[in-house]
């Protein structure tokens, strides 16, 4: 099975089809707080797959996402009542999924996030793991050669399709910062080509 | 003896380095057609040329590679979060957890309500000794204030109190709930219960006659 991502961009949110699946994704909230489990596997089966490949993704490693999706989960739908549903729902996932992340790899030493400053000072405790991976393809090529904050702002961007401000908002970092994150994903991914700065 | 410098391919002149930075920050979406001093440069230098090509190159490969080959997704995940989310929304479906929003519907109506049924007792009362200071209609109308005593009150507030929290705050605490906002809230209710008291005091020795006063009315 393949997971397909959807990408919502804050700046297309005003168009009719999103708008749908806004006021879609707003039902299924109430339904799921009114304790339909109906709605609630829906909401599941929605968004399972983005947020297992958004984490797989980020961590590079099956099992552990497949953890913190579970616990993303789970977390989201205790706390399913705090919601802005005139937002994308995906984007409060993400935001979960990458806390979650966060805490799960940090405990285990596999998640060392830099301020966007040092971001690009090197590779941490993560890419030492991931060195020992089967490296394929571009994105497994960023994943490692980038910082963690690098590549997620890369993935946010590119993979999920997002606008500067949505991947801002998901990563709880500034438009500059997401900006200047994507830059230097640039500049490194190119500089196997060419040395230019 | 020195090797003067000489321009190298791999060392693009600072102008090209300029424009490639200023390139890539507007999002690597530069063509030498474009409009700009980074387009302009682009148009007469080939190697910046090639390199926003390059960077455009790089941005469409991600973007197709992230749709081509996506993640698998292990066999029955699917399953196995719905088995782990049920009891959330087996909860919401039960009587005993309120949501956030059921808690905030709640302290919106409930407290004028109840704050309004302590004040309707209190004037009850006020009423019932009104009507027993006149003529004939006294020794009648004393009979229920005389049930209804401070005694009383002070049980309807405390009554209130508790039927206050357990309508307001709810069996399953949410794991967020911070205490500051409960702390708040019972301090509102016990403020609540010692006005009432003190309006029941106010009126008592007020209006209510003593065992003497009551011994001359009759």
């Amino acid at each position: 099975m393949m997971a397909a991502a959807p990408a919502q961009s804050s700046a297309a949110s005003d168009a009719s089809p999103l708008a749908a699946q806004r006021a879609h994704e707003a039902e299924l909230v109430r339904g799921s707080l009114a304790g339909d489990p109906q709605a609630a596997r829906e909401l599941v089966r929605l968004f399972h797959a983005p947020i297992f490949t958004y984490v797989r993704r980020m961590t590079g490693q099956a099992q552990d996402a497949e953890d913190i999706t579970q616990e993303t989960f789970v977390k989201a739908f205790r706390s399913l009542d705090r919601v802005d549903t005139d937002r994308p729902l995906i984007n409060w996932l993400f935001t979960i999924a990458r806390r979650t992340a966060l805490n799960h790899l940090r405990a285990r030493k596999q998640w060392v996030e830099l301020p966007p400053e040092t971001a690009s000072v090197g590779p941490g405790p993560r890419h030492e793991v991931e060195q020992r991976e089967k490296v394929t393809g571009l994105w497994d090529h960023a994943r490692r050669v980038l910082s963690v904050p690098e590549f997620e702002a890369l993935w946010l961007r590119f993979g999920q399709e997002m606008s500067t401000e949505a991947a801002a908002n998901v990563s709880g970092r500034s438009t500059a910062s997401i900006k200047t994150l994507i830059f230097r994903a640039r500049q490194r991914l190119l500089s196997g080509k060419e040395m230019y700065l | 003896m020195k090797t003067p410098l000489a321009p190298s391919s791999r060392s693009p002149r600072l102008t090209c380095r300029a424009a490639r930075a200023v390139g890539l920050w507007h999002g690597a979406a530069v063509t030498p057609d474009g409009s700009g001093w980074v387009a302009r440069h682009a148009a007469t230098c080939p190697a910046c040329a090639g390199f926003f090509a390059g960077a455009r190159q790089l941005e469409s490969s991600l973007r197709q590679e992230a749709v081509d080959t996506p993640v698998d997704l292990p066999a029955g995940l699917e399953d196995r979060i719905w088995a782990a989310v049920r009891p959330e929304v087996a909860v919401r479906r039960g009587p005993v957890k309120h949501s956030r929003w059921a808690d905030a519907h709640w302290r919106g109506f409930a407290m004028p309500a109840l704050a309004a049924v302590a004040v309707v007792a209190v004037g009850a009362l006020w009423l019932t000794r009104s009507v027993g200071h006149g003529g004939d209609e006294g020794a009648v109308a004393r009979a229920p204030a005389a049930e209804f005593n401070e005694r009383d009150l002070r049980e309807l507030a405390s009554t209130l109190g508790t039927y206050s929290k357990a309508l307001l705050v709810p069996a399953v605490q949410a794991e967020e709930a911070t205490v500051a906002e409960t702390g708040a809230l019972e301090q509102e209710w016990q403020a609540l219960g010692q006005d009432t008291v003190s309006a029941w005091k106010f009126l008592a020795a007020n209006f209510i006659p003593t065992s003497d006063a009551s011994a001359e009315n009759t």
